[in-house]
């Protein structure tokens, strides 16, 4: 059996499907960005696809997620329109966010994304807050702070896991460390890229999804994570790496900051790749949406003109 | 009159808060030592609506003004408005931008207590209380209570604000009283403490009480000293000082901060740009504030730093023109007042530490 067979059994078809739809919008997106009509600063996280659609398989209404500023894939896994994001990147009162948020604040109250934050680390304190409220008022739900690497190395993570830990909090700490900090990788930014280790530290439950699981792995550590915190604070790490640039639409290996190897090595294995060089289907629906990505773009841009 | 001291009425309004609905809750750092006796016993008698604060303020922030959005409330005490810088992250970027960025989706009304502390050592980590600071940040309520009745509008307002509010409250305010002033108001934007005609004096948290002494002392002598309280900082009510200053023509304001961007200087700026014609008919206007940049930590020293009564007697009488006999009776008066208790409590019955 072909790698791409093991790690992609037909069984989880709905998965593929929508990991292909994330890249072909943001494909797009990369590609229409190059128009200067999206005037705002653009974080895609193409590369960071492959284990969103099982977020958007256990969310359920009434659960509360807080993000980071790259949110693209996150806001389409919960069940964000594409028209909604693709307005708000470029500035369209009827964006997500009414046009006043662009790509880093995206936010949709109808499919419980309450809020994403530039600011490294700072919406894990609001989804803090949500989790106590829910806690002390007997609110059925469940809150989820998705954050990336570089936030670990904030004070406030280590604050909001402490008080999470000390008060029981029902939350889950969803770290994806897609390795890069803007330009710089882990390894100068801390002396591990293990970020389960702070967890630890506050006597936090943890898990590991790393790039490569197959779907029926991922479902299962996702399934004990979320089930867990429904009732204490657990911590999921998901090991991923961005393609792209930090902010922006270029791949940037070209730039010295990571190796020509290491990314030829990550995009390679990079699971959505496989799958499209793998399977007609992945390809086709990648295509699709990117083909309807760009259609709304050149609707809006031929409104500019 | 209501006899009861600014902290009981605090104590009092805390504990109808936790009474009111289960879903609100009171925070603080060492709750169950009673912030200076305004929460004294809540943790007790509350328990369940009670949390103690791990050291983590910017968390602390976040999580209160992100609570409070939802289905409960929060009241959240830090022990000096320091710490509270801690978490300036949370309140630039959360506390208010969130109703912003959902279209008015997502209220979050809930009150913090920041102390400012003065005296006794408090030097210059814990005697600082940064009021302007908070009020640059867009819908953030800041208010300065000065008598029980202010706090009381505090809690009563807060509910209805759409975002966060935060109380700074001076230490020494929490022996205060109301007066028959004080309780006559029933809004949270500024109000005379004084009546007069012959000299206004704006000001606001402790210092009001200072400004209202002298205005008693000036009375003896003929002179009617008109002061406000301007109460609410973020948002100032210069109706008020128009009215006054439009009879008075003389205006002294009393900051409690440094006075590069300061409170003073706001209020100077709106007279100038609202008001041009009644800024050219004032005779003397005045800002006085504390004198150094930080305040010393020892007593000897620190009695040169503050803004005194007889500071502002001083500033009073040079502005009013008044000459040499009746300045020296009056600052003679002033004095007195100051020697019946050491300048660095707030009264005679005042151990310390904090």
């Amino acid at each position: 059996m072909s790698k791409a067979k093991e790690v992609f059994p037909e069984v989880h078809l709905k998965y593929y499907k929508k990991a292909c739809e994330f890249r072909g919008i943001q494909r797009a997106i990369a590609v229409a960005y190059k128009n200067q009509k999206m005037r705002c600063p653009v974080h895609l996280s193409i590369g960071q696809e492959h284990w969103l659609p099982l977020l958007g398989q256990y969310v359920e209404a009434g659960d509360r997620c807080f993000s980071s500023h790259r949110s693209h894939s996150l806001y389409l896994a919960l069940g964000g329109k594409l028209e909604g994001l693709i307005h708000e990147l470029y500035g369209l009162k009827s964006g997500c966010v009414q046009g006043k948020g662009g790509s880093m604040h995206l936010k949709d109250l109808d499919i419980g994304l309450e809020s994403s934050i530039p600011i490294v680390g700072s919406s894990i304190a609001l989804a803090l807050g949500s989790s106590l409220s829910m806690k002390h008022s007997g609110q059925k739900g469940r809150t989820i702070s998705y954050f990336g690497d570089g936030a670990c190395e904030e004070g406030i993570l280590h604050e909001s896991l402490n008080i999470a830990s000390t008060y029981n909090l029902p939350i889950l700490f969803l770290c994806e460390n897609n390795q890069y900090s803007c330009n710089t990788k882990v390894n100068r930014r801390q002396p591990s890229d293990d970020m389960k280790r702070f967890a630890a530290a506050a006597n936090i439950e943890a898990y590991t999804i790393n790039s490569g699981d197959s779907y029926a792995e991922m479902e299962k550590i996702f399934n004990t994570s979320i089930d867990r915190s429904k009732i204490k604070p657990i911590f999921l790490e998901i090991k991923s790496y961005r393609l792209y640039e930090h902010c922006g639409n270029k791949i940037d290996d070209n730039l010295g900051d990571r190796t020509k190897l290491e990314f030829q090595h990550f995009y390679e294995n990079d699971p959505i790749n496989i799958l499209i060089k793998s399977y007609s289907f992945a390809k086709t629906i990648e295509e699709k949406f990117f083909a309807k990505t760009i259609e709304i773009c050149n609707k809006i841009e031929g409104n500019f003109l | 009159m209501n006899q009861l001291s600014h902290a009981n009425v605090i104590l009092g309004l805390t504990e109808a808060y936790l009474r009111e609905n289960r879903n609100n809750i009171l925070m603080c750092e060492g709750i169950d030592d009673g912030f200076y006796g305004t929460i004294k016993g809540c943790s007790d008698k509350y328990k369940n609506q009670c949390y103690e604060l791990p050291c983590s303020e910017n968390s602390v922030v976040g999580m209160a003004i992100s609570a409070s959005t939802y289905e409960i409330t929060t009241l959240v005490c830090f022990q000096r408005v320091e710490f509270a810088l801690l978490a300036i992250e949370q309140f630039a970027n959360n506390s208010s931008k969130n109703l912003y960025l959902s279209d008015n989706k997502r209220l979050n009304p809930c009150l913090f207590r920041f102390v400012i502390g003065r005296g006794w050592g408090q030097g210059p980590s814990h005697s600082q209380s940064f009021e302007t600071m908070f009020a640059q940040i867009p819908d953030l309520n800041v208010y300065m209570p000065v008598y029980p009745n202010d706090s009381k509008i505090i809690f009563d307002i807060y509910k209805s604000h759409q975002t966060p509010t935060i109380s700074l409250e001076h230490r020494w305010i929490h022996y205060s009283y109301d007066t028959n002033e004080s309780l006559i108001n029933s809004s949270a934007s500024s109000y005379v403490v004084k009546k007069g005609k012959h000299l206004t004096i704006v000001s606001y948290s402790y210092n009001v009480l200072l400004a209202s002494c002298l205005a008693e002392i000036m009375r003896d002598f003929g002179i009617e000293i008109e002061v406000i309280n301007l109460f609410c900082i973020s948002e100032i009510d210069m109706k008020c000082i128009y009215e006054s200053v439009e009879i008075s023509k003389l205006l002294l304001i009393i900051g409690s901060d440094q006075k590069n961007y300061s409170v003073e200087s706001q209020i100077l700026s709106n007279l100038t740009i609202e008001r041009l014609s009644l800024a050219q008919q004032i005779k003397g206007i005045k800002l006085l504030t504390n004198k150094g940049k930080y305040s010393p930590s020892s007593p000897a020293q620190s009695q040169y730093h503050y803004v005194s009564l007889t500071d502002i007697a001083a500033e009073s009488c040079e502005m009013l023109n008044l000459n040499a006999r009746l300045t020296q009776s009056v600052l003679e008066r002033a004095k007195k007042v100051e020697d019946q208790k050491p300048h660095d409590v707030p009264n005679q019955s005042y151990t310390g530490p904090f």
